[in-house]
């Protein structure tokens, strides 16, 4: 048994591997047909990088705040799970002010995150208007700054709307703490 | 309700923003880039008269960024005031020269054999007929060369499309 996981897992370990020297490889080909889309896509990714623990951050706790709000039956240890707190004090925490410290831990990441997306932003200013030079890699450098900008579009819009549900939860929390 | 509705709205028109950004910003750049390959008309950078061989010598540049390549030319020689060779025109001259992006190319323009050497103020209008791998059409670039003292051409970078 533990050989045939073994195989698997080396045969999906290549595939995966495979699958990023194809990937390198088809962007080594497309840089010189389409340099600016390539450079989109880089900033995109790899602001997606730095940016996936904000995206399913803020994405788990809108879904578990629609759960909380819709009635239906949730796993506090799940939320516990979310939060670095001392076990004494995850047990005796009302849930609202779990909550609360589940957004307040993604700030750390948030505020990383708009620091490398406000370098990328000034670099790209200063390329746009010219007192660094446009020439060599000022458009590449654009092209970054937007494919950064999509992804910090979807990170402030979650935000925003992870916000919106604490106010709705502290009100509600007052019934809640009686069931968790 | 109303504050979600509300932000909703301002969502969706930054997500206008960014994305007219996004779109704005390739296909700027798709655009620069097809607009570099649109095909340049060659220039005559320089022309003078070499009198050994009674032939005209032409810099011409091609500032394009696709091949030309010079298929023929023709002449026609219009007399000055002191020179007593009469006037002709020959055309379909054969040149079949390439001159690749950003290069000058050495065109030797030759004159009617057994004709007089050019005296001031004869006029030789060389017409040269280009083409580029884009389109099979054939274009054509003027340039009227004034034999004065010295031989050199008043107007060096005369050539323009016909």
């Amino acid at each position: 048994m533990s050989r045939w996981e073994n195989i698997t897992g080396g045969l999906v370990f290549a595939l995966f591997f495979l699958l990023l020297l194809a990937g390198v490889l088809g962007f080594v080909l497309l840089w010189p047909k389409f340099p600016e889309d390539v450079a989109f896509v880089l900033g995109f990714l790899s602001f997606w990088l730095l940016a996936n623990r904000l995206l399913f951050g803020y994405g788990q706790f809108i879904n578990f705040a629609e759960l909380l709000l819709d009635g239906k039956e949730y796993d506090r240890g799940y939320v516990a799970s979310r939060v670095s707190l001392p076990h004494e004090l995850l047990r005796n925490l009302a849930l609202p002010v779990l909550l609360i410290t589940w957004l307040r831990e993604l700030d750390k990441y948030k505020y990383t995150y708009y620091t490398a997306f406000l370098l990328i932003t000034l670099l790209s200013i200063l390329f746009k208007f010219n007192l660094l030079g446009y020439g060599l890699v000022g458009n590449y450098i654009e092209g970054t700054f937007w494919g950064a900008a999509v992804i910090t579009f979807i990170v402030f819009s979650l935000e925003l709307i992870a916000h919106t549900y604490v106010e709705e939860l502290i009100y509600m929390g007052t019934g809640e703490v009686e069931n968790g | 309700m109303s504050r979600r509705l509300l932000l909703t709205l301002f969502i969706a028109i930054l997500g206008l923003f960014v994305g007219s950004g996004v779109g704005g910003y390739i296909t700027y750049n798709r655009m620069m880039r097809s607009v570099q390959n649109i095909p340049a008309s060659p220039i005559v950078v320089g022309a003078e008269y070499d009198r050994e061989n009674n032939r005209l010598v032409f810099s011409v540049l091609n500032p394009g960024t696709v091949p030309l390549s010079l298929d023929n030319y023709s002449i026609a020689f219009t007399p000055g005031e002191s020179t007593r060779q009469p006037a002709y025109f020959i055309s379909n001259i054969p040149l079949g020269i390439t001159i690749n992006p950003m290069e000058v190319a050495v065109v030797y323009i030759n004159l009617k054999e057994q004709a007089l050497p050019l005296e001031v103020g004869d006029i030789v209008t060389t017409t040269i007929f280009y083409s580029h791998p884009l389109s099979p059409d054939v274009y054509t670039v003027v340039h009227p060369f004034v034999f004065e003292k010295g031989g050199k051409s008043p107007s060096d970078t005369t050539g323009g499309e016909k």
